[in-house]
């Protein structure tokens, strides 16, 4: 199906080749989950199987591609379009056509297939993703996951053998990702068709995949058959800055420890029977007992409710208090409230209900500039935070704001800069560093001002593990000085791992209030993998409420 | 969000269900009247003519708010028209004051008159325009430039920069929300500084929206877009008898109009002296023709229900 031999490519403008020497095989009706931690040139490898790399790219290519039967380097894109289909990052950035039926016939159009034939193929496509219902709706109005289907239902129109996505999921709400990884896997396994996704996440996609190959500086790093990689690489895939999956993490821990088990599990299911004898040795419940050491409240949100203009009740009576030195994360569903509640705390929007107080002081009283001083706040796209000339222009914004002095503005700028590593980078334009670079930041540029709350919307979203980690560690650190964390999030390990206290929201109102494995051990949509596996061990005696692979080691006698 | 509003929606309404090639005829036949034509009378009728077509849209709220900006633009113009031109007989006022660049100030009952003209003119002109806006959906806007045999490339840019416009919204609004939250307050300080902070919303779209570019050209090229010749088109729109019968009728309008116009049958002058109020009754006749004719479009869309393919 694919053939790659020894593939080197270059970007015109870069100073070193974004793959190295690649050769790859792969056979019809594989599902290959291509990793890498980003510039490892995952990215770039996909746009070389249907051409665009370096059709659309331009940069300079050597070595043996075989795609389909085609050489995308000889013929044109629209020849590669009916070979290899490939759907994008951002599903916002992918539909050109207002409506699903239209975006459908995008490509068939474009080849100038026959009205009659684009009938055919337009029932066949919506059938088989089973999307007919959204056949006349408008592109404006679908959610992330149907925006991704329609996307996918375009590209496989013009009958691609294979079809290559791009991080399909990193901008999708978990239910998107779902609904989204269903269809390929149902593509696959029903249809035969051969599928590349280009993912660092992987315990999402590890149950569908027969493959995984993992990118590393441009190179093919590891390349073998799902459990091979998962379990007889663990160690590499860790070294190479890939989060591995919890069951694999486990498993490993397990190992560690000599004990036994019954097979290498993919899935919460084959959880279930490979780990049963081990786990049930797990008789200690994890330490939920968490108390915060101050008891001074940093927010107290009374009866607050509100209604957008068009008449949606985004919130309903909120009742909330979090106490100075807290981390909490919001968790819920899209529009469960999450994003109103967070922008309610810096005034972005005003309740029409119900008061808000930061440090006792209420907000309805505060201007822009004492509520900036007062919560900080980060949002998931760090571009949209930046308004100065320079990277040290962006910091200073807000110590200037705040009236700190001169003198201690420069030594307070310093300071930061160096804490977050951007100490060189100081004179240039906010919106020409790396995306890393940004998102460190803009929450460099919020937490300047040393605010008493700091509010983060998606902070992880799209985020590999490593940096995961450092961000969730700067944040503890922040809280560890007296301040107060929000998170949303979607990401249910992350809140297992580092956050003890969780709300999740359901249409505008709090449903759950409290420890985070209280919380997420009683829920079954927001729990983690491990806690699915380990709640089927409950009534032998296995505490409920063990959420990570760690706390279920530690819990062994 | 409020303002999708202000994009089409599917109001189902007969005239959103017309041939979108016949709404455009009918728009555009409007707008050249307008331009073509300079009776005050005339001008006035048309743009009430207009209204019928709004209200059997169900866009009168949008609509209103497209008039009401007409309207305050009007005011402009009337004022900048009076104090422009001083061609006219009848002076209303000459206070004595000698203007830069446009010399003594004179105000003349024509060049007010004339001003409130070109207000009707341009409100006729908007009323037209937010009908096609409001009841045309984006991608068969699309199919009519496709119609009138415009290259499809531009009118797929054309196409395309409708279909972002809602998200370009949705991006200032974030991009706004994030910078006020760092504590940039945009309404205060003076005038200059309000505008530079606004513009940093500007940069930061721009930037956005470059990278967006790429993206969508990235994924038009993986489907083959430009890649054959004779592209073909899934929707196409047919013309049944009832809108041949209004197409004909429209070029009718027009080539009366430019006749009439041309035989001085309908004629007004601004300069120096008002005249023309009184017509020849063939005058006469031929507007309301042409009013008749423009109204028919709504009960003949009531007549017929039918879908775009």
């Amino acid at each position: 199906m694919i053939y790659l031999k020894n593939v080197t490519f270059q970007y015109n403008d870069a100073s070193f080749a974004a793959i190295v020497n690649v050769n790859l095989n792969i056979d019809a009706g594989d599902f290959v989950l291509l990793t890498g931690t980003s510039g490892s040139g995952k990215s770039t490898l996909c746009r070389v199987l249907n051409g665009l790399v370096p059709h659309f790219y331009g940069g300079s290519i050597s070595g043996e591609i075989e795609v389909s039967g085609c050489n995308p380097l000889e013929v044109s894109p629209g020849v590669m379009a009916t070979k290899a289909g490939m759907v994008f990052q951002d599903p916002e950035n992918q539909l050109v056509t207002s409506s699903v039926e239209r975006e459908i016939c995008f490509g068939m159009e474009n080849l100038g297939l026959p009205r009659d034939e684009m009938a055919r193929r337009l029932e066949e496509v919506l059938n088989t993703l089973s999307i007919s219902h959204l056949r006349h709706r408008s592109i404006n109005e679908l959610s992330g996951g149907e925006k991704q289907l329609t996307a996918i239902a375009s590209v496989l129109s013009t009958k691609p053998g294979v079809i290559i996505l791009d991080e399909p999921t990193s901008e999708l709400d978990p239910a998107g990702a779902k609904e989204v990884l269903g269809a390929l896997k149902h593509l696959n396994v029903d249809h035969g068709l051969t599928i590349i996704i280009a993912e660092h996440r992987l315990e999402k996609i590890v149950p569908h995949a027969n493959r995984i190959v993992v990118m590393n500086k441009g190179s093919i790093a590891i390349d073998g058959p799902t459990r091979h990689v998962l379990f007889g690489k663990y160690n590499e895939l860790v070294n190479l800055g890939i989060g591995p999956p919890p069951l694999a993490e486990l498993y490993k821990r397990f190992e560690d420890k000599g004990f036994i088990m019954n097979g290498r599990p993919l899935t919460v299911h084959e959880g279930v029977k490979c780990f049963g004898m081990v786990i049930l040795k797990s008789k200690q419940a994890p330490n939920t007992d968490y108390a915060c050491s101050q008891n001074s409240l940093a927010v107290e949100l009374k009866q607050v409710s509100y209604t957008y203009p068009n008449g949606f009740c985004a919130l309903n009576n909120i009742d909330l208090s979090i106490k100075h030195g807290e981390m909490l994360a919001i968790m819920g569903k899209n529009a469960s409230g999450k994003t109103t509640l967070i922008k309610h705390l810096n005034k972005l929007l005003k309740p029409d209900q119900g008061d808000i107080l930061i440090n006792g002081q209420d907000l309805s009283s505060l201007s822009v500039k004492q509520v900036a001083g007062l919560v900080g706040m980060v949002f998931q796209n760090p571009n949209e935070h930046f308004f100065s000339d320079t990277a040290e222009d962006e910091i200073r914004f807000g110590l200037k704001n705040n009236g700190t002095g001169r003198d201690e503005i420069s030594e307070k700028v310093d300071t930061i800069m160096s804490r977050f590593q951007l100490s060189l980078l100081r004179d240039k334009p906010p919106l020409s560093l790396s995306g890393g670079e940004k998102q460190r930041l803009a929450l460099a540029s919020v937490i300047a001002t040393y605010p008493d709350l700091l509010v983060l919307d998606e902070p992880t979203r799209g985020l590999e593990e490593q940096k995961k980690a450092e961000l969730m560690h700067l944040l503890d650190e922040y809280r560890r000085t007296g301040k107060t964390v929000v998170v949303v999030t979607h990401d249910v390990e992350l809140v297992a791992r580092f956050f003890n206290r969780v709300i999740l929201m359901s249409q505008g109102r709090i449903v759950t209030d409290g420890e985070t494995h209280a919380v997420l051990s009683q829920d079954l949509h927001f729990s983690t993998q491990i806690n699915q596996l380990v709640q089927q061990f409950k009534y032998r005696g296995v505490p409920s409420s063990l959420l990570t692979a760690n706390e279920v080691v530690c819990a062994l006698p | 969000m409020s303002y999708l509003k202000f994009s089409y929606q599917d109001k189902k309404t007969p005239i959103h269900k017309l041939n979108p090639v016949i709404t455009t005829v009918w728009v555009a036949s409007v707008v050249i009247l307008a331009l073509l034509l300079d009776h005050p009378v005339f001008l006035a009728l048309l743009f009430i003519s207009t209204i019928p077509v709004v209200f059997a849209a169900k866009i009168h709220r949008e609509w209103a708010i497209f008039v009401k900006l007409a309207f305050y633009l009007g005011i402009v113009i009337v004022i900048i028209n009076s104090l422009a031109s001083n061609s006219g007989s009848n002076i209303l006022w000459q206070p004595g004051i000698h203007l830069p660049l446009l010399g003594e100030m004179v105000i003349t009952m024509e060049a007010l008159f004339y001003g409130f003209v070109m207000v009707i003119r341009l409100l006729a002109i908007i009323s037209a325009f937010s009908i096609f806006t409001f009841t045309v959906h984006p991608d068969n806007m699309l199919m009519v430039m496709l119609k009138f045999k415009l290259p499809y490339r531009s009118a797929m840019m054309t196409a395309l920069s409708t279909r972002f416009v809602p998200t370009l919204i949705e991006d200032a609004m974030r991009i706004k929300d994030a910078q006020q939250a760092r504590g940039l307050d945009f309404d205060k300080g003076n005038i200059y500084e309000r505008i530079k902070k606004r513009a940093s919303i500007f940069t930061s779209l721009l930037s956005s929206s470059l990278e967006r570019t790429i993206q969508i050209a990235e994924s038009m090229e993986a489907r083959a877009f430009g890649s054959c010749k004779q592209r073909t088109y899934f929707h196409q729109t047919r013309l049944d008898g009832v809108d041949r019968i209004l197409l004909i009728s429209h070029i009718l309008i027009l080539a009366v109009a430019i006749f009439s116009s041309i035989k001085g049958f309908i004629y007004f002058q601004f300069y120096p002296e008002l005249n023309g109020f009184v017509l020849p009754v063939a005058g006469w006749i031929i507007i309301a023709a042409i009013l008749i004719l423009l109204l028919s479009i709504t009960p003949l869309a009531l007549l017929k229900k039918r879908a775009v393919n």
